[in-house]
């Protein structure tokens, strides 16, 4: 067995650590014998996203993510929203998130398009407003999510529906609804940066079942020893307070 | 406002608030005993509480204070790099006969200056130094901005950009972008020296008014083809465009050129053309100033040692200091405290080296990886203010070369780094987050005579440091400041 895993952006998009996520994907399929190949998708064309079995992307600092949407909404957009309806497992994070919803409103009231996957948008509520940053922890299908978040725009669902998770701690999409991130399909959006995976085996697992029962059907993922990410995740929790 | 000419300081002689100076004399009162009750009740080194409180009551004492430097100031700041850069520049200047102030303690923000600074001020605000006296400041990004808003030094000095602690400072442009505006305020009687490897801080050279210096690395033996992943500023400032990289030295750090526009890194005043790295016992170094060729063996290790002795040299030259003394001022210099610390206890040896961003952190691990063998290593990780308290950090950090090293991790986030070690593919990793029992578990489990690594993040670092001074193996940082 064998997943595809696309990094979309390393270099731009790389500004939180986000790498975290890939690294831990790639490790837990190894460590049950699942081959994994690594693609770094730059600018440019994207041929092969039916290859793809999980596509991730991080956050990039301002400037870099005006060059990663262009890029994603004019180039890259259309193969990988058709690939994303089709059940490609995505998770994006911060900028990456933004990104994925329909425009970001940056704090000069200049709107940046969206490649319109996730019902959502974000609008940054101008200069010298206060950022959302600090540890936070989510409840997302009865279980909690830790992470670090750090983001100046706030993101409005268009249906709170689609949230990933809820909030117990922090500021999540807007620091008013207590909605945390955004799905759709096999798609999320959050802001939580830790790196998110390592921190949170289970989401971590969550995806590449996901990816396993779509390219080969699987429908069970072997058990591995989470001990040492379970101490990390605990005390998390306890730092942020919860 | 105007800012007056030379080393200037604004408006605190004005006639028209006679409140100032008694202010100021209130100031330096409270300071003062701020300072002694600090260091009786064992608080702290007393290295920044003076300053916080003189600079709440007169909020111009800084400046004040700068302007009755006789030689000037010059302002040393950049992500990493600050605290070895000013002290090298501290020991070349000495070397050259000159008397110099000089914040050693790495307390770099304005309270920590002040503070310095107030060690040498009588009550009524009169500066205690030597007529040739010159003072070399260490400043945070952040503070510069707030220090130029009251002093004009001769030159700045600006080490590198990296991406370091988002929470506190921003994103890297954001940071670039507070500087540029800041030296758009400053007459031209300023000289900005800048390295010219750093495409972001090259850059800040660009539309400035006054006189720029620049320094850089040539040697292509220690190029390597393609610049790291945890490289931050890899993009041209006017086009939106990746640079094209003939040599990559570290981080985003080397020899670039963009595609599309063809700006490039600026010709270099002063340059190391010959590098040699010897590990922990430091680095041999060519170095061309102009007219002059010098070779000095660095006591401080690694590439990135080679730059702050390049930046510590230019501001050196730029003042005139003699090549002998260039040389003997960089020899002399042995790590800050933390920044590559050795100490022995009992059989066994250890090395203190900070890591906080990295960039930082991965030329720290070339250091270990250079060393070979098997490694005994404890990795301390904090998320306290100073440190930063987001840890995602370490996720950009190749711990993957430590393979086959027996690892402890410590600290209040010793779980995170527990993580990263394990998901670098490393094994047997023991967490304890006391540092104490963290430090006594690394150094038991370890043969006689082996030497211990210890990487910690800047609280870690100093948790540590206190560890070994209550056992007498090391000084407290202020007292070592006071010898």
């Amino acid at each position: 067995m064998k997943l595809v895993i696309g990094h979309l952006y390393p270099r731009l998009m790389n500004m939180y650590a986000d790498r975290g996520n890939v690294i831990c994907l790639e490790q837990r399929c190894r460590w049950r014998g699942i081959d994994v190949e690594v693609r770094s998708l730059s600018p440019g064309p994207l041929h092969n996203a039916a290859e793809l079995d999980l596509l991730l992307v991080g956050g990039g600092q301002d400037r870099e993510q005006l060059l990663a949407s262009r890029d994603l909404v004019e180039t890259k957009g259309p193969v990988l929203r058709d690939a994303m309806r089709d059940g490609l497992v995505a998770l994006a994070v911060c900028g990456g998130y933004q990104l994925f919803g329909e425009y970001y409103r940056d704090h000069t009231g200049v709107e940046l398009r969206g490649i319109e996957v996730l019902p959502a948008h974000t609008a940054h509520p101008g200069e010298g407003t206060q950022r959302c940053i600090g540890n936070i922890v989510t409840t997302w299908k009865g279980r909690k999510l830790v992470g670090f978040e750090n983001h100046g725009g706030r993101t409005y669902l268009h249906d709170t529906a689609a949230a990933l998770a809820t909030v117990e701690n922090g500021f999540g999409n807007n620091g008013e609804d207590r909605t945390e991130g955004a799905q759709w399909r096999n798609v999320y959006g959050t802001y939580l940066h830790g790196s998110l995976l390592p921190k949170n085996p289970a989401f971590a697992d969550h995806l590449i079942l996901q990816a396993l029962q779509r390219r080969h059907g699987a429908a069970l993922l072997p058990p591995l020893d989470d001990a040492v990410e379970a101490s990390a995740h605990e005390r998390a929790l306890k730092i942020a307070g919860r | 406002m105007p800012v007056s000419a030379g080393n200037g300081t604004r408006g605190v002689d004005d006639p028209r608030i006679p409140f100032s100076r008694l202010r100021r004399i209130v100031a330096i009162l409270l300071a003062k005993i701020a300072g002694a009750f600090s260091r009786r009740l064992q608080q702290g080194g007393g290295t920044a509480l003076p300053g916080l409180v003189a600079e709440h009551i007169s909020p111009d004492l800084l400046g004040f204070l700068l302007s009755q430097v006789p030689a000037g100031a010059i302002f040393v700041t950049g992500t990493n790099g600050k605290t070895t850069t000013a002290a090298l520049l501290r020991n070349i200047l000495a070397a050259d006969g000159r008397t110099v102030l000089h914040n050693a303690t790495g307390s770099n923000l304005t309270r920590g200056v002040l503070s310095m600074l107030l060690a040498h001020t009588a009550w009524h605000g009169g500066l205690r130094v030597a007529p040739d006296g010159i003072a070399v400041l260490e400043l945070d990004e952040a503070a510069i901005v707030q220090a130029l808003r009251q002093h004009q030094p001769s030159s700045i000095v600006v080490t590198n950009l990296f991406r370091d602690q988002l929470d506190r400072y921003g994103e890297v442009q954001t940071i670039a972008a507070g500087l540029r505006s800041a030296f758009a305020q400053l007459d031209a009687s300023t000289a900005l020296l800048l390295n010219a490897d750093d495409p972001l801080v090259a850059s800040l050279g660009e539309a400035y008014g006054g006189p720029v210096r620049y320094f850089g690395l040539d040697d292509p033996n220690l190029a390597r083809d393609d610049i790291e992943l945890a490289a931050d500023s890899h993009y041209c400032p006017h086009e939106a465009t990746p640079l094209r990289y003939a040599a990559a030295y570290y981080g985003h750090l080397g020899e670039y050129v963009c595609p599309v526009c063809g700006w490039q890194r600026p010709e270099r005043d002063v340059r190391v053309t010959k590098v040699v790295l010897h590990g922990f016992a430091g680095v041999d170094l060519t170095v061309s100033v102009p007219r002059e060729n010098f070779r000095v063996r660095l006591r401080v290790p690694g590439l990135y040692n080679a730059y702050n002795a390049l930046a510590a040299t230019t501001a050196a030259w730029r003042l005139e200091a003699a090549a002998e003394a260039i040389a003997a001022g960089l020899n002399a210099t042995i790590p800050a405290f933390g920044r590559a610390e050795f100490i022995e206890f009992g059989e066994r040896k250890a090395w203190l080296l900070l890591i906080k961003n990295p960039v930082g952190a991965n030329q720290v691990l070339r250091l270990l990886a250079a060393e070979g063998g098997s490694l005994h290593v404890l990795a301390i990780l904090q998320d306290r203010a100073a440190d930063g308290h987001d840890v995602s950090w370490i996720w950009d950090v190749d711990f993957e070369c430590l393979a086959s090293a027996a690892l402890t991790a410590g600290g209040r986030r010793a779980e995170d780094m527990a993580v990263r070690l394990k998901y670098a593919g490393l094994e047997d990793i023991t967490v304890l987050r006391d540092i104490a029992n963290a430090f006594d578990h690394a150094a038991e489990t370890m043969p006689a005579h082996k030497t211990l690594f210890i990487l910690a993040t800047y609280t870690g670092m100093l948790e540590m440091r206190r560890v070994w001074a209550e056992r007498g193996l090391v000084r407290q940082f202020w007292e070592e400041d006071l010898a």
